[in-house]
Parts: structure tokens; C-alpha cells; sequence
């Protein structure tokens, strides 16, 4: 055996079913597949790209006006696989970061069709090209011979002004298993509602590079480059947007530094469970396009119990710093020390926002409870939920009306009080929660928030707030009080000299106990009203009598 | 197309074939108040106004609507933009109808019929009209078969250079006025179109209830755009 130390030069192979495998396990979701196709009309300056699923006659056609493609780009370019085009460092004349291919987004589409054609006229030039390629070659035929494999193609004159570019790309006889899945119309309780074609929907508009909807300029103002020309994305004649939650609001957002890594990012939450459930968590997104499915960045791995997790959802758009760390699959990244920097960062603040929303509820609840029947108020509910002091629904926190006709039960308190006390905790120092007095608007609410939320009036004359007892004909103003119920034969309620006050004595140990607040106060003031007035023995039996039949029937 | 025709696609849509679709709508529909929803089979182009201008005004809906174009470029771009709607593209219809009229019954009965020859790229052979007007006349047999109570017909024709001749029509034609052969004169033209069109809708039973029609002329050029429309009825 010559062993001789020459150096000497050994090919590397590249097998062809590396290709089939690296194309295969890459787009195993077909929406994805079609979103590559998406990302490349993008990259090639399109600004609106329209897909039809023609599902009867079991193809899909794309069609983008992108600069398309002359004859020497689709041969050396599209058909090359593994061409890989270097994600740009500046932006490009529409004012986008080009994403860059691992020259492989060609493959994505051709596991489910047996043919794509594609038609492509390049900007500034008057002639179309329109190949075929035979799909079902690369994934049915084993042996198929990739490297001698051949494309037919034809160039004719194009329709289009010369100034205009175009791509139309037509999968053709689609396979059973995306005909069957697109078709598929099952009501899955929790995931995406409906059908397959609206998942495909929802995953079309979670992952392309499109803008958020326009009622959502809060988003489209923080991650949107001013100088950057969107890409319209339109399924069946209807315009598709990015997903957004319904009713998510922006709980932080910030532009942050990790090392080498740039990002903005926004947390958001409806203050319900995130609908669909595939919405959880946060959605990474390099240059505009969603890299893998949003997450939580591991926390619950880490041992942590975030009961509200499920409630928070988000984007985080990389600026900069993850370019070449991106995997081939799309789906992540490599896990450096800046990523790592990156995910701790996001688990301490997802476990925030857990706490704080238990926090929210917790108080939220207390203040339905102090608002009582004025918690049906829509006019209050929306001004304390403008201020930021209410964030959930009612019917969120299992508040039934069981609940608050208990917790009202147990009120031996002014409702100003209780009010005013609650609202005062919730409230941050530069807010104010002041009492009004005097004759009120019976038509205006009877609490209201200033415009600027710096102050909140809680009306006390409203009639809202003034409890009354009625006992034989007469009514009775009700108020609190304190005092020692050893020191006075009216341990437990004493009238006004006019006689149409009642003041009861909070402290006293009945209200302290389990029975019902509104029995103890009804009996006590029954018992002073009849005994305080000269009445024969049968009227005075009768009057008990009606005074306990009363009482209980309530 | 000739681009000045883009231009006055606006005209011709807002102008006669609205006016003419609201009428038929009327009567063809009259307890529909709020949307006819009429079925509407069109010869269009990638503007699709028509389309557009018709679902604003209530008279059709997007998966209501059935467009043909000559184009297989067209076509793709036109079913990415219309999206729920069926397009076809089997060649030029006026060949497609004489020649295959069988296959095309699957998208019949309509309620408005646009044959907007202008927007399927107007050949300039000889004949090009007649053989038109002989594709409306197997449309107008197929919905005489199928029993249609009435419908709206919208014609659109380039009229150029090219003389017409009723030698070259494929039914008998039936008018009070004699023509000259071959038919030269733009007014004759006119007048030999809106004749033979209502000789196929009278030769399936079908009366003439309303009708309207335009002329435009084309800029830089002698030709003209001539459009008509009809609200047909069954006569018995």
C-alpha cells in the first residue's frame, strides 16, 4: 500500500436523497411550503402576491408582481438547488431586508403536486418564460436522476407592459392528502375554528412577511420601517393580515440589546385564554417572516407554574444579530450565549405578566364585588377599563350572580366606602379618587372617570349609592357607624332624631358572624321602629309577626 | 387590448351596462329588493370592472360570477383576483361556443350574459364579427333550451376596417331593412349588429323589454367601440 504523505484532493458527494430528505423534512406543513414560495415573491420585490385555491379542479396558483425572473436566473438561479442567496444587509430600494434562501424554497411546493408550472416575465423585459416541471418525479420515482434531470420551457411574448414584472406558479393536480385536508370542515374545540382552509388561512397570515391589520396601527406604527413598502397578500379575492388575538392589548413593548442581537417586542394579552390556542406564547420573526411556532421560551420546562400563561401572547421581531444563526429548517435558531441571554430574558418576563395578571384578577374581582348592581353599568365599566383599573370580564372571573348576591349579604358598609377604599388601592400616585357631594345628574353614572384618567369621582348622593329600608309605609335612609355595643341599650341600630335615618353599629359582633347582614339589620330596625311607637298588645304581636314574615320572605 | 379600450371600460360600465343590469335586475327580480344576486357570465379582462361595479351595486357576488378570457396568462391572473370565482380559459369564446357548444352548458342558465368581444384581444380577419354574433346566437339557443325566463345581453364589439356581411352569419336574419353587401358604413354596422342580435333573441322567443346602447370612438385611430344591451324576456 503506497503510503507516501501526498496530499490529495477527495470530492465531497451530495446524494440526492439528501435533497428529497432536506426538502421532505422542511416543509412537512403545506402552508409553509407555500409561505417559501411566499418569502420568495418577497425577496424579489413584490408587492402584492394573490393565491387562489382552485380546490375542484385540485390545483393552487400564486401570482406575485415581483421583478420575476429573465432566462438565465431561472436557469441558473431557480432551478439551481442549494443557490444560496445571502440574506442583504441593507435594505433594498422598497426599503425590506431581503430574507435569503438556502436555495431550496424551489423544493418546498413540490411534495404535493404532481406538476408546477410557472409562468415568469422579468421587469423590463417584453418576453414570459413558462417551464413545467414534473414534481411527482422528485418524491414518487426513487430513481429518479436529479443531476441529468431536465426542464422544458418556452418563451413568447408577454401581454404585460415591458415595465412590469410578474411570477405565476401553478401547482397542478394537488395530492389527495391537501385536497382532503383543505376540504377537511371539522369544528375543533380551542384550535383554529373551522376548517383546514382556515388554518391554512391562519397559518398563511401568521408566517408571511404582511402587515397587521389597520385597526391595529399600535402594532403597525412600533415594528413598521417607515421607509419599508408592505407586501399585500391576498387568499381567494379577500386580503389576508397578520393574526392578531381579538381584543389583545399591549401590556409592554420595548426595542432591547442581547450582545449581538437587536429586537423589538411586544406582549400582549386579551385578558381571556389566547384564541386560537396555536396564538400562545410569543412569535419570533426575522425580517418580517415568523421563525418556527410562537413559544413560550421554555419556561414551564424550567419547573415554573404559570397558571396565565395561556393568556399571553406576543411578538418579537429580531432587528438584527440572528442572521447566520438561523437553522436550515426555519424554525430556530443556534442556541448561543446571546440566544440564551435572549430566552431568560423573556421567561422573566412572561412569569411578570402570570403574576401580575393573578394580581389584576384578584383585584378586578374585589371591585365587581364593591360595585354591586353597578357593575352592570356598561358606561362605568368602560370608563374604569379606559383608566386601566378593570381588566377583566366579569364572566372571566366566575363572578355568577350567586357570588355577588352573597358577598352583598355580607355588606354593613357605606358602598362610597367600600368603593373608594378599593379603587384608592388600585390606583397609582398620580391618580385621585375623590368623593362628590351634593344633588347629582340621576341620568350621568355614579362614578366617572376624567378624561385624562387622572381623577375619579365617585358620586355619593347618587342613588345608586343610598341604601334604603323600607318597614311599615315609611322608608329609612341607611348609615354605618361604630360605637360600643355594652355602653347603649341600641347595641345594634339607633335612629336619627327626624326619624328617617337608621345607623347601624358595623362593629357589633352579628355582623362579625355567618348570618345574613341584610336579616340582622331588617330585625334590629323592625324591633326599634314598633317598639318605639305606643301600640296595643295584638298590634304589637301583629307587627312582629309582619316583621319576621317579611324578613325571611326576602 | 388596446389600451384607449381599457380607458373606456370605465364609460361603458358605468353608462349601459349598469343602467341596463339594474333594469333587468328589476324585472327579472323584482320581489329581490336588497341583492339580486344575479349569475352573471362575462367576457372579461384583468380590469374585471364590471365584476367590481356589479357587486357594488348589489346586482351579482363574487362566487355568482363566471369570466372567460381568451388568455391563459389572463386567466391565472384573473382567478388569483377573483377569487371565488370560476374562470375559464378554453381559447377564444366565440370558437369555443360554435364549436364546442355542448361543453360550455355547465355554465348556463345566467342572468346576465356580457359578451365583451373587446376584451378577448380583437382579431382583425374578416368575419371576426359575424362569427361573434353567430357565438351569441348558440348562447341565446342554449338558454331558449333551458327554458330561461329572460336575461340581460351586453354585446361589445371593436368595429374596425373590416366590412361584415350577413353571408356570414350561421342563422336566418330577419330585418325590416335592407343592407348592402358587404356592409362598409359605420352606421350600417350599427344598425346590421342591434339587428342580428335581436333577430337571435326573436328566433328563441325572446322580446326585447329594454335596450340601450353606445358608441365611442377611439382615439388616434377610425375604429370605434360599439356596445349594446337588451333586457330579454320570453314572448310566450
Amino acid at each position: 500500500m503506497d503510503i507516501t504523505q501526498t496530499t490529495r484532493k477527495a470530492p465531497i458527494i451530495v446524494e440526492k436523497e439528501v435533497v428529497k430528505h432536506l426538502s421532505l423534512g422542511l416543509y412537512r406543513n403545506f402552508a409553509l411550503a407555500i409561505k417559501e414560495v411566499i418569502s420568495n415573491a418577497y425577496d424579489a420585490g413584490a408587492t402584492e402576491v394573490k393565491l387562489k385555491l382552485d380546490l375542484e379542479n385540485g390545483r393552487i396558483i400564486l401570482r406575485d408582481n415581483g421583478n420575476g425572473m429573465n432566462e438565465s436566473q431561472f436557469k441558473n438561479e431557480y432551478l439551481h438547488i442549494g443557490y444560496f442567496k445571502e440574506p442583504s444587509k441593507e435594505l433594498d430600494e422598497l426599503g425590506r431586508m431581503r430574507i435569503g434562501t438556502f436555495g431550496i424554497g424551489f423544493l418546498a411546493p413540490l411534495p404535493y403536486c404532481k406538476t408546477l408550472k410557472i409562468i415568469t416575465k422579468s421587469r423590463g423585459q417584453q418576453n414570459a418564460l413558462e417551464g413545467e416541471i414534473e414534481a411527482e418525479n422528485f418524491f414518487t420515482k426513487g430513481n429518479w436522476d436529479i443531476e441529468n434531470a431536465e426542464v422544458e420551457y418556452r418563451i413568447y411574448e408577454s401581454d404585460l407592459p415591458s415595465e412590469e414584472g410578474e411570477t405565476i406558479i401553478i401547482l397542478e393536480n394537488i395530492k389527495g392528502q391537501i385536497y382532503d385536508e383543505l376540504s377537511r370542515d371539522t369544528r375543533v374545540r380551542r384550535t383554529i375554528e373551522g376548517s383546514g382552509y382556515e388554518k391554512f388561512k391562519w397559518t398563511l397570515a401568521q408566517y408571511c412577511p404582511i402587515e397587521f391589520p389597520p385597526d391595529r396601527q399600535d402594532l403597525r406604527n412600533f415594528f413598521g420601517v417607515k421607509s419599508c413598502v408592505p407586501m399585500k397578500l391576498w387568499l381567494d379575492g379577500i386580503e389576508l393580515y397578520r393574526n392578531v388575538p381579538e381584543e389583545a392589548q399591549i401590556l409592554e413593548k420595548e426595542t432591547k440589546e442581547f450582545g449581538e442581537i437587536e429586537l423589538k417586542y411586544v406582549i400582549m394579552t386579551p385578558f381571556a385564554p389566547v384564541q386560537p390556542e396555536e396564538m400562545r406564547g410569543f412569535q419570533l420573526r426575522l425580517r418580517d417572516v415568523a421563525i418556527g411556532f410562537p413559544r413560550d421560551f421554555d419556561v414551564t420546562k424550567l419547573g415554573r407554574v404559570l397558571g396565565r400563561l395561556n393568556m399571553l401572547c406576543g411578538e418579537v421581531h429580531i432587528l438584527k444579530g440572528l442572521d447566520n444563526a438561523l437553522l436550515v429548517n426555519r424554525d430556530s435558531f443556534n442556541f448561543t450565549e446571546d440566544v440564551a441571554e435572549m430566552y431568560d430574558f423573556f421567561r422573566n418576563r412572561i412569569t411578570y405578566w402570570n403574576a401580575r395578571l393573578y394580581d389584576w384578577a384578584e383585584s378586578d374581582k374585589e371591585l365587581y364585588l364593591a360595585l354591586g348592581e353597578l357593575r352592570e353599568d356598561k358606561r362605568i365599566l368602560t370608563d374604569l377599563n379606559k383608566a386601566d383599573l378593570l381588566h377583566f370580564s366579569k364572566e372571566r372571573l366566575r363572578l355568577s350572580e350567586g357570588t355577588l348576591r352573597k358577598s352583598k349579604s355580607k355588606t354593613v358598609e357605606n358602598r362610597v366606602d367600600r368603593i373608594v377604599t378599593v379603587l384608592s388601592k388600585k390606583v397609582d400616585d398620580s391618580t385621585k379618587v375623590v368623593r362628590k357631594k351634593g344633588r347629582v345628574n340621576l341620568e350621568a353614572p355614579a362614578i366617572s372617570v376624567a378624561e385624562d384618567s387622572k381623577t375619579i369621582a365617585v358620586y355619593e348622593e347618587h342613588p345608586a349609592f343610598v341604601e334604603i329600608f323600607e318597614f311599615d309605609g315609611k322608608n329609612y335612609r341607611v348609615m354605618y357607624d361604630e360605637w360600643n355595643s355594652l355602653e347603649t341599650p341600641f347595641s345594634i341600630c339607633r335612629l336619627t332624631k327626624d326619624r328617617k335615618t337608621a345607623i347601624f353599629n358595623k362593629s357589633h359582633p352579628l355582623f362579625k358572624g355567618k348570618l345574613n347582614d341584610n336579616i340582622v339589620k331588617r330585625l334590629s330596625l323592625g324591633i326599634l321602629v314598633i317598639l318605639s311607637e305606643i301600640r296595643d298588645n295584638e298590634a304589637l304581636i301583629k307587627d312582629f309577626n309582619k316583621l319576621i314574615e317579611d324578613t325571611f320572605a326576602e | 387590448m388596446p389600451s384607449q379600450i381599457d380607458d373606456l371600460k370605465t364609460s361603458l360600465v358605468n353608462d349601459l351596462w349598469l343602467p341596463i343590469a339594474k333594469k333587468g335586475g328589476d324585472q327579472l327580480y323584482p320581489r329581490l329588493k336588497k341583492h339580486k344576486k344575479m349569475k352573471l357570465f362575462t367576457l372579461t379582462d384583468m380590469n374585471y370592472q364590471e365584476v367590481r361595479v356589479f357587486e357594488d351595486n348589489k346586482l351579482t357576488r363574487r362566487e355568482d360570477v363566471v369570466a372567460w378570457n381568451h388568455s391563459h396568462q389572463q386567466a391565472y391572473r384573473l382567478e388569483t383576483e377573483l377569487g371565488r370565482s370560476k374562470v375559464f380559459c378554453e381559447g377564444r369564446f366565440d370558437d369555443a361556443v360554435i364549436d364546442e357548444s355542448e361543453a360550455l352548458s355547465d355554465f348556463f342558465p345566467c342572468d346576465i350574459l356580457n359578451l365583451d368581444y373587446s376584451s378577448q384581444k380583437p382579431t382583425s380577419h374578416s368575419g371576426r364579427i359575424e362569427r361573434e354574433i353567430n357565438g351569441e346566437c348558440v348562447i341565446v339557443n342554449l338558454l331558449n333550451d333551458l327554458q330561461t325566463k329572460g336575461f340581460v345581453l351586453l354585446y361589445t364589439t371593436l368595429l374596425d376596417q373590416i366590412d361584415l356581411s350577413s353571408n356570414n352569419l350561421s342563422f336566418s336574419f330577419n330585418s325590416s331593412r335592407t343592407f348592402p353587401n358587404p356592409v362598409d358604413a359605420i352606421d350600417d354596422k350599427v344598425e346590421f349588429i342591434r339587428s342580428a342580435l335581436i333577430s337571435t333573441l326573436k328566433n328563441n322567443y325572446y322580446c326585447v323589454n329594454e335596450s340601450d346602447e353606445l358608441l365611442i370612438h377611439l382615439n388616434r385611430t377610425n375604429n370605434k367601440i360599439f356596445s349594446i344591451g337588451f333586457v330579454a324576456s320570453r314572448s310566450h
